[in-house]
């Protein structure tokens, strides 16, 4: 059972690492506009989930 | 009800980032050239302009170049009596009209050659425009060149500020070409 949760850890581990690593390639391409407005989202996102996650008693 | 709200507006937060992705990926002022020589035909598209790395077509000239030196730049080879057509195509994928000056010309050793093209391009909103032009290889190789002897010159096509580069490698006599 642990090792099972060991291995979901390392799943997310890697798919966000893959999605982080895909998007930070591809930031390279976008404008400066753009690069700022994606900065500000992501922000605003961590900020929303990390409230969300509060708010149920994390 | 309020805890929803905030995993709403992250959400909402993340749809946007995936549109600013689609939508700044798409807009913007693309340039491609086709080239075409012999039977042979060749697409530079708008990514190899920014790639960290030299581009090869078709195959990989084995004289590498010092890596730094060929970011951003496309390595053709050609032979010696080839006539190479270029088509340079310029996609405004903006809401306004795109002007801008478009000269191109040929150098060697840090020397220009020749010019070859030069004319002010006006492109409507989500339009294209498109400049051609011919390079003769006989008419630029120097005249003392030996058989066994290979040639490499660059066109560089300036946009505004920007500048695209192509070096073209002619083969010595009897070098077969790679495809």
């Amino acid at each position: 059972m642990r090792l099972t949760y060991v291995l979901y850890g390392f799943g997310i581990l890697f798919s966000v690492a893959g999605i982080g690593y895909l998007a930070a390639e591809y930031v390279k391409y976008l404008s400066e506009v753009g690069k700022l407005v994606s900065l500000l989202l992501t922000v605003g996102m961590f900020a929303f989930l990390t409230k969300y996650f509060q708010e149920l008693g994390w | 009800m309020r805890r929803n709200l905030f995993l709403y507006l992250a959400l909402a937060c993340f749809v946007g980032l995936l549109a600013i992705f689609i939508v700044d990926g798409y807009l913007g002022v693309y340039d491609t050239v086709y080239i075409t020589t012999g039977e042979q035909s060749w697409k530079v598209e708008a990514d190899v302009w920014q790639r960290q790395y030299p581009t090869y077509a078709p195959a990989p000239i084995y004289e590498e170049p010092y890596l730094e030196e060929g970011k951003g730049v496309y390595y053709m080879p050609a032979n010696r009596g080839d006539k190479i057509s270029f088509r340079y195509e310029v996609d405004n994928r903006l809401f306004s009209t795109y002007k801008a000056d478009i000269e191109t010309s040929v150098w060697h050793s840090q020397e220009k050659v020749r010019d070859l093209k030069s004319q002010l391009i006006s492109i409507a909103a989500f339009d294209k425009g498109e400049l051609e032009w011919v390079v003769d290889n006989t008419e630029l190789l120097p005249k003392d060149i030996l058989p066994e002897q290979s040639y490499q010159y660059t066109v560089i096509i300036k946009r505004g500020e920007i500048e695209r580069r192509i070096i073209v490698s002619i083969n010595p006599v009897g070098y077969p070409r790679k495809y």
